[in-house]
Order: structure tokens, then C-alpha cells, then sequence
């Protein structure tokens, strides 16, 4: 945990940093708060990287494994070529590719035919469902791209 | 008020308004049972589907997944040894115990009956304080809502009290993040990237999809297990008659952990899992039989179930009077009330008393619904812990990005929320809670707006400094604010001094 406030108070002192830097331009009567909150946080970040060299009480280990770090990844990858695909294919064959890659992906055993068509099915009646509530009864006008 | 009560009850039993309140408890069980999920994560999830409903079955349908979710933690924490809510922890201490000895049944029946009796009082404090306290709000001007939201923000403290460093840090994002778009007063552009969406601001609900529910989905995506929990004690549960007399088995151990659900959920920051370690605690000191706590107790379970529940109405009283957001499940609802255009304060009983008196009568059969169902079928939410995280992940995903979607109908939102669970999934690996950067998020401009109105009302900052202390509401606040701060930080104090 260490490690992690050294590298957390670095990441967030470049962000409140950066703020600070954009507040100086704002309006003068605008820059008041802004500038307040970013110095503030520029200066508990050192504290925090600070606190990365100290001695921790009843610190634990919850560093995420390659793997764990590797699905956390394609998830995210995943999220933002859905939410691509939303827009450019619609919003129906997204989401079935969606749930159905990311189902078959995230199944630790050995996926066999009938696991398959289990997760084909689910996918299949989750998209017609969300498809049917979302469009048809809330009237939410879901985006349709290229095919639907 | 008697009037407006009745009023709010006649609406409440109206089909619609009922079955928006039963769907909504049943999915708020389904959330609040599978640990690793919360009611917040439901509430925000769900929203959605409350944009095309009328103002009263949207928001009974978000405060039954609340009261719910709260209900349904207990499950998995009698059968599976998990809280599916950290306000179900002290449930275990006897509920698990009754499950291992065979009367799971009686325990789940036990959780029902005495959630719903704290359900049942805190209703009954809802519809007497609230109003009263939201009339008492008229008086407060610039200077009151900026000690308000002073006030709002000190719930860092008893949030955050293991790491207040970190706590402290995650409202400063909270209260940046408040800042994007046109400044209220001077209607400068503040961290907008010449991005016109971002002109107004970022979206509350937007942010708490993300914040909650995408980062949530990065959480399960980095755990390697097939289902949450392992569900052999769930075959085991046998089904058992219920007796009249079974509903009223502990009176003065409900009354009492009522009481104390009710102050603590009215206290912002304090919660659920606060209240039912307070209401077993006293339970235990005030039993004849206090080795017989943690055993297996059927008082035990009675005694935190009838505190977490009570916490429900408690929550909702400065919430809908003040707009302080006390849990972060009533920071989602109060999004959700502002979408529905209902804002908090003395025009919500009033101008809109016809829409908030059904609403908080309806609390009442939220409450009912799940007795009902955990007397008759709780067993089989816990099923609900069997569906595999390879299921949940991406269909929680799905309804996240359909859900942002249809807040504008715009696919910048769904940007959004992804950005938002990034950083959450961030704030969570790095031991962050993200409560306090809602907070700031909530109360950041309420608080800056009063500042600034102050300011200029009272020509100068010393003035309006001067100003807040010829204030006796301010000064309470103040003082309120102070203990706020205090309080925690002394606990811990006491806390590291007795392990030394």
C-alpha cells in the first residue's frame, strides 16, 4: 500500500496541478474556489506521497495479479468498442456481440457447445428484452447505426 | 398534515403507484443479496426506467429499492455467511449461527418481520419531522446553505475516519469536478475544453452510473470466481408456519433499535451498518442473557435488522428537507428527484405535497412488500448469489450504457460514465472511497453558490463573516459542522489507544 500512495500522489498532484494551472486563467471572481480546492489538493497529495514512505498500521497486500490486470483491460477495451459500435452499427448487434464476447471471454472453465448456446441464449433474450423495454415501451430512441 | 397524509395514502394504494413500489422492492432485495452489489448500485442502474414514469411511482419505485436493498442484505448475510449489504454485518453475528443450526428459516423470517417494524417507525418519523424541518428551511438564506453544505461535507469525516488523508482527497476531486461548466454567478466557463456539453456541468447521475456501477463491473472483471458465493446452506432451508405471535416477539428491542435506526439515519454519514451495530450492541446490554448474543440469538437478528431498516426513513428526512444527501444511495435518489423536478425544501410539501405524501406513505408498503416476500419466499433470493460474474459483469455493463444513454439520448454520456468508472476503479484500487467525491460533486456548488451570494449581499467577505455568526442557525451549523469533524477523529483516537 505503500508503493500505491507514492504512485496515487503523484497521479493526483499532476491532476490538481494541472487545475490550478487552468484556474489562473479563469475570470478573476470565477478563479476564487477552483484555485482554493486545487491548492488544497496539490497539498494533500504531498501528504500522501509523503504517507507512501512512512510506516503503515495494519497495511495489506491487494496488488492485482497480471491476469486480474489483463481482464480489467479487455473489459475496458470492450466497454469503449461497444460504445463505439453503438453509434456506427446500432444499438441491437452491439449489444448481443457485446454480451455474448464478454461472456464466452470472462468463463474460466472450457467452453463447450452447450455452454455456448447457453450463453448465445441469455445473450439473445437479454438484448430483445433491453431492446423491447428501452425502445418500445420507455420510448427511448436508441441509436440504430448501419443495421439495427 | 393529517389531511395530506390520508391524502398521500389514498395516492399510494392507487395500482400504479403500488406496483411500482413492488417491482421496485423485489429488485432492491435482488441487489441488496447479491454481495459485491448495493441498493445504490440498483437505484442508479434502474433510473432509467423511471424517466417515462410520473413523478410519485418514480420516486416510491427508487425508495422501494432502498428499503429493499437494505432487507436484502440480510439473506445472503444469514445464509452465506456475506453481508450483501455492509449494513447486514452485524446480522451475521446471529443469523449465521440459526442457519448452521438448522433454522435458517426462522432467522430469515426474523429479518423480515423486524425490518419491516423499523420500517413501519421510520415511516411514521418521516411524516412527522419532515415537514416541520423542511417548513423550518424557509429561513435560511445564502450564508444558511453554504453552512449547509459545510455541514454536508464534515460527513467526510465519519466517512472517512480509517484514512481521512484519502477521504479528504477523493471531496477535493468531488468538489473540482463540481466546478466544470459556467459558474453560477459570473457565468465565466470553468474546465469546459470548449466542449459545449460540458458547459452545464457533469452530470450527477452520469457520474454516479460510473462512479458505482462501471467501476463495480472492473471490480468483477478482476476476480477470477465463477459465482459470488458458494450456496451449499441455501439447499438446507426448510419452510416453517408462521404464528401470529411471531410478528411481535421483541417489542421493546424493536422499539428501541427503531429509535436508534431513526437518529442515525437522520445524522448524515452515519448509515445502516452503524445503526445495526448500535441496535445489537444495546440489544446485548440490555438482555438478561447477554452470552446468549452471538450464538444464535434470535433477538440478536431481530435487534440490527429492526436498526438497518429504521435507517431508511431516518436518511430521507435531510434529504428532502435540506438536500443533504446522508448515504450515497439518497446522493442517486436526490439525482433522480431533481430529474423528476422535484427539488428538496419547503416547496416539496407544499406546492408539491401531492406528489411527496404518497411518495413517503408509499415507504410503508415497500416495507410491507418484503415482509411479505421474506416471510414467504426469502429463500430463494439467495439463489440470485448463483448467477455467474461472468453473466452479471457484462449484462450490469449493458444496463449502464442504456442507462446513460437515455438521460439526453446523447452517446457522450455513455463516454462519460465509462470515464467516471475508470476513475472509480482507480479510486478503489488505491483504497479511495468515492463517497466523499460525491459529496463534494452534490454539495461543491450549493456551497460555493451561498458563498458567493453572501459575499455579495453583505458587500465584502469580512461582512458576510461577520454576518454568519450574528447567524444562530449558522453558528449551530457551525457547531454541528465542528462536532462532525471532532467526533470521528476522537474515536479513533480512543480507538488506537485501547489497541496501544
Amino acid at each position: 500500500m505503500r508503493k500505491d500512495n507514492r504512485i496515487a500522489g503523484v497521479i493526483l498532484f499532476a491532476l490538481f496541478a494541472y487545475s490550478f494551472y487552468m484556474a489562473l486563467d479563469f475570470n478573476k471572481r470565477a478563479a476564487y474556489f477552483p484555485i482554493f480546492v486545487s491548492a488544497a489538493g496539490m497539498l494533500l497529495s504531498v501528504f500522501l506521497f509523503i504517507s507512501g514512505f512512512l510506516k503503515e498500521r495494519g497495511a495489506k497486500d491487494n496488488a492485482l495479479t497480471g491476469k486480474a490486470k489483463l481482464k480489467v483491460a479487455v473489459m475496458a477495451a470492450a466497454i469503449l468498442i461497444y460504445a463505439a459500435g453503438i453509434e456506427y452499427v446500432g444499438f441491437s448487434v452491439s449489444t448481443f456481440a457485446f454480451l455474448f464476447v464478454m461472456m464466452c471471454v470472462g468463463y474460466t472453465k472450457k467452453l463447450t457447445a452447450t455452454q455456448t448456446g447457453k450463453i448465445l441464449l441469455v445473450a439473445v433474450i437479454m438484448t430483445g428484452v433491453i431492446y423491447y423495454v428501452f425502445e418500445k415501451l420507455l420510448f427511448v430512441p436508441l441509436p440504430h447505426g448501419l443495421l439495427i | 398534515m393529517t389531511e395530506l397524509i390520508l391524502m398521500g395514502l389514498k395516492t399510494a394504494v392507487m395500482p400504479q403507484n403500488l406496483l411500482a413500489n413492488f417491482i421496485g422492492t423485489v429488485l432492491g432485495i435482488v441487489f441488496g443479496a447479491l454481495p459485491g452489489l448495493s441498493g445504490t448500485m440498483g437505484i442508479a442502474v434502474l433510473l432509467p426506467i423511471t424517466y417515462s414514469m410520473a413523478p410519485i411511482p418514480a420516486l416510491s419505485f427508487m425508495i422501494a429499492i432502498f428499503c429493499g436493498s437494505l432487507y436484502g442484505g440480510s439473506i445472503s448475510a444469514i445464509l452465506l455467511h456475506t453481508p450483501g449489504t455492509p449494513a447486514a454485518a452485524a446480522t451475521i453475528l446471529d443469523g449465521y449461527p440459526m442457519a448452521q443450526q438448522g433454522r435458517a428459516n426462522e432467522a430469515l423470517q426474523e429479518a423480515a418481520i423486524s425490518s419491516f417494524w423499523g420500517g413501519v417507525a421510520s415511516v411514521v418519523a418521516l411524516l412527522t419531522i419532515a415537514p416541520p424541518l423542511a417548513e423550518f428551511s424557509l429561513r435560511f438564506g445564502p450564508l444558511e446553505n453554504f453552512m449547509i453544505a459545510i455541514f454536508g461535507l464534515t460527513i467526510i469525516a465519519s466517512i472517512s475516519s480509517k484514512n481521512m488523508l484519502k477521504g479528504l482527497i477523493s471531496g477535493l476531486v468531488g468538489l473540482l469536478m463540481g466546478c466544470v461548466g459556467m459558474d453560477a454567478i459570473t457565468g465565466a466557463s470553468r474546465y469546459t475544453f470548449d466542449i459545449a456539453y460540458l458547459q452545464s456541468g457533469i452530470g450527477l447521475i452520469v457520474a454516479l452510473i460510473g462512479l458505482f456501477s462501471i467501476s463495480q463491473v472492473f471490480v468483477l472483471a478482476s476476480d477470477s470466481k465463477d459465482s459470488i458465493v458458494d450456496d451449499t446452506m441455501i439447499k438446507g432451508v426448510k419452510q416453517k408456519r408462521l404464528s401470529l405471535r411471531d410478528f411481535m416477539l421483541y417489542p421493546v428491542t424493536y422499539l428501541r433499535s427503531s429509535i436508534i435506526g431513526i437518529i442515525v439515519g437522520i445524522i448524515p454519514g452515519a448509515g445502516g451498518s452503524i445503526a445495526s451495530f448500535l441496535g445489537y450492541n444495546e440489544a446485548r446490554r440490555a438482555s438478561k442473557t447477554p452470552e446468549l448474543f452471538g450464538t444464535g440469538l434470535r433477538e440478536g437478528v431481530g435487534a440490527s435488522e429492526c436498526a438497518n431498516n429504521a435507517v431508511s426513513g431516518g436518511a430521507l428526512i435531510p434529504m428532502l428537507t435540506l438536500g443533504i444527501p446522508g448515504s450515497t444511495a439518497c446522493a442517486v435518489m436526490l439525482g433522480g428527484m431533481m430529474i423528476h423536478g422535484l427539488l428538496p425544501g419547503n416547496d416539496l410539501f407544499t406546492a408539491q405535497a401531492d406528489v411527496i405524501y404518497p411518495v413517503m406513505c408509499g415507504v410503508f408498503f415497500a416495507n410491507l412488500f418484503f415482509l411479505i416476500i421474506g416471510v414467504t419466499c426469502a429463500k430463494y433470493f439467495a439463489y440470485i448469489s448463483r448467477v455467474p460474474v461472468y453473466m452479471l459483469a457484462p449484462a450490469i455493463v449493458v444496463l449502464c450504457v442504456v442507462g446513460a444513454f437515455a438521460i439526453n439520448n446523447a452517446m457522450i454520456d455513455v463516454y462519460i460514465i465509462i470515464l467516471f468508472g475508470a476513475l472509480g476503479f482507480f479510486f478503489n484500487r488505491y483504497e479511495f472511497d468515492v463517497t466523499p467525491m460525491v459529496l463534494g460533486l452534490i454539495l461543491g456548488p450549493i456551497g460555493e453558490g451561498g458563498l458567493a451570494r453572501a459575499i455579495q449581499i453583505n458587500k465584502g467577505v469580512m461582512n458576510a463573516v461577520g454576518a454568519l455568526f450574528r447567524s444562530p442557525i449558522c453558528v449551530i451549523l457551525f457547531a454541528l459542522s465542528v462536532i462532525s469533524i471532532v467526533a470521528p477523529l476522537w474515536r479513533e483516537y480512543k480507538k488506537g489507544k485501547k489497541e496501544a
